[in-house]
């Protein structure tokens, strides 16, 4: 686990919608240079949490820090700064589909303007490269499977340099197989890049897979957090329940987590 | 007793609601008014946006802009030189029509067109990546979606309306012509000689200053409903339908208000 000190501090957070609450005091550390997986059902309020940690929801009161500085509200100019510190992995992709997969990777850098072309070129194809997608620039999204949308999605994330990832269920959708596959590039990115990776997922093969630190949210408070061994062997029955099916299958003395 | 009161209580919570969400709409809609004005200092270096929505909004709505336009000029030749045979005055129809156009129908028929064809494209286009979490995923690249997506729909709409008006002004003044000299036998040099006459460059002025104003309406409305769709694919079809008739609201009652104040 890195030592580096906490990327992201959530304190306190709670969010409402209209009468909805969803997040009810969320205090949350995430340590820089490690993989924190969020879990929990649907509706538990983990993909809301994540979209505060980017800037994208204003909590309603708490705060996010981002290496210790407050995330700013979402009419500050000081907000895109801050934003270029993440790069985030939606559920669905969220590839622009007027565009090809070598525009959309190299849509944020094109935008900032600071690059040449053939730059913007060169970090582009390195980055389908290192996703398993060389030579894939021309074709559109629409073209591509579930799984090669996300690794697309995965390589816009990394062309920006990004030094904390966000990925909002990355394997929802997907065979076992890619699954597994985006997995090991999740943890490559980790192990390799040593870039901070924030993953909100309900699947637990990919929580003890790729993280350092898993989190447990529950009706929107954070109910258990540890590492991959102590979270499997919690005795707090919501984690219990949660993760019972994954036991089954592994055993309950932690098969199955990563060494 | 107690009933009736949880009723009234529910009329008027819902009526404050409604009321509350009318005027956050208004207030949204006139800040991405105001950041979309103050991001057009950027606009030479977001060219490559800006073209293509000016050709789709402009080029690409030509031809039925002058199917359009030369129908309403036959039209409304055909009902004002009838009246004006009465009185043997049909050689006025030059201005009648020109002026007509000019004033009223060129800008609020190509208005019309405009919401109905590029409008609803917009906040159908911009509600789907809103839905699709594109909007957020601009976002989280630094990407300012007024920016990239509200300026460049927002000038083209501002400068190709005031363009497109003085095409169907002139082709339902052309039209007009046709009918004036099929029906009533008003030779072209006639009609044209009497457009020139009466034709003021006030009156087409003032076309141009309410087409600039419907493409303000326009392009802000259809992006900021397109902007605030949230939930599935159904929300993008009501976003649109909505879009398109607070438009065409919005269109008729600052019409009415702008050609006031000009007569007063």
């Amino acid at each position: 686990m890195g030592t580096n000190g906490i990327a992201i501090d959530v304190r306190q957070l709670h969010k409402w919608f209209r009468n909805n609450h969803v997040l009810r005091g969320v205090d949350l550390k995430i340590p820089a240079g490690t993989a924190t997986a969020i879990v929990g059902g649907s509706g538990a309020g983990k993909s809301v949490l994540l979209k505060h940690m980017v800037g994208l929801l204003s909590p309603d009161s708490g705060g996010v820090y981002i290496f210790n500085q407050e995330m700013p509200n979402k009419y500050s100019r000081r907000l895109e700064e801050v934003r270029r510190r993440f790069a985030m992995v939606f559920q669905g992709s969220a590839l622009l589909n007027s565009l090809n997969v070598g525009e959309n990777v190299g849509l944020g850098l094109v935008e900032q303007g600071r690059l040449s072309r053939e730059e913007i070129d060169r970090i582009v194809r390195e980055k389908l490269t290192l996703v398993g997608l060389k030579g894939k620039e021309l074709e559109l999204p629409g073209e591509l499977s579930g799984g090669m949308r996300k690794r697309v999605a995965i390589a816009r994330a990394l062309a920006m340099d990004p030094e904390i990832i966000l990925f909002d269920e990355p394997t929802t959708g997907l065979d076992p197989i890619m699954a597994q596959n985006i997995d090991s590039l999740i943890a490559d990115l980790r192990d390799r890049l040593k870039k901070t990776v924030v993953i909100v997922t309900h699947d637990m093969d990919s929580a003890f897979e790729i993280a350092d630190l898993i989190c447990m949210i529950y009706e929107g408070k954070i109910v258990e957090q540890g590492s991959p061994e102590a979270f499997c062997r919690s005795t707090n029955p919501i984690v219990e329940q949660f993760i019972s099916r994954f036991k089954r299958h592994n055993g309950d003395r932690g098969q199955g987590i990563r060494d | 007793m107690k009933k009736k009161t949880k009723k009234v209580d529910r009329f008027f919570i819902l009526l404050g609601q409604k009321l509350l969400d009318f005027f956050q709409s208004v207030g949204e809609m006139l800040l991405l008014l105001v950041e979309a004005v103050l991001l057009c200092k950027v606009v030479f270096r977001n060219l490559d946006k800006v073209l293509p929505q000016m050709g789709k909004i402009g080029a690409d709505s030509l031809p039925i802009a002058s199917l359009t336009a030369i129908f309403v000029g036959f039209v409304l030749a055909l009902q004002t030189g009838v009246a004006l045979q009465q009185f043997g005055q049909e050689e006025d129809l030059g201005a009648i029509v020109s002026i007509g156009m000019a004033r009223e129908l060129g800008p609020v028929l190509t208005a019309i067109l405009v919401i109905g064809r590029i409008g609803a494209a917009i906040t159908a286009e911009i509600a789907t990546m809103s839905v699709s979490e594109e909007i957020d995923a601009l976002r989280t690249l630094s990407i300012n979606p007024v920016r990239y997506l509200v300026m460049p729909r927002f000038l083209a709409c501002i400068t190709m309306l005031p363009v497109l008006v003085i095409y169907v002004d002139f082709i339902g003044t052309l039209g007009g012509a046709a009918v004036a000299k099929a029906y009533f036998k008003v030779p072209f040099l006639a009609y044209f000689d009497n457009v020139a006459d009466y034709l003021t460059f006030e009156d087409m002025a003032k076309g141009l200053v309410k087409s600039v104003v419907f493409g303000v309406i326009i392009s802000i409305v259809s992006c900021h409903k397109g902007l605030t769709t949230t939930g599935g694919p159904g929300e993008v079809g009501l976003a649109t339908t909505n879009s398109v008739v607070l438009s065409f609201v919005s269109v008729y009652v600052f019409n009415y208000f702008v050609t006031r104040l000009w007569l007063e």
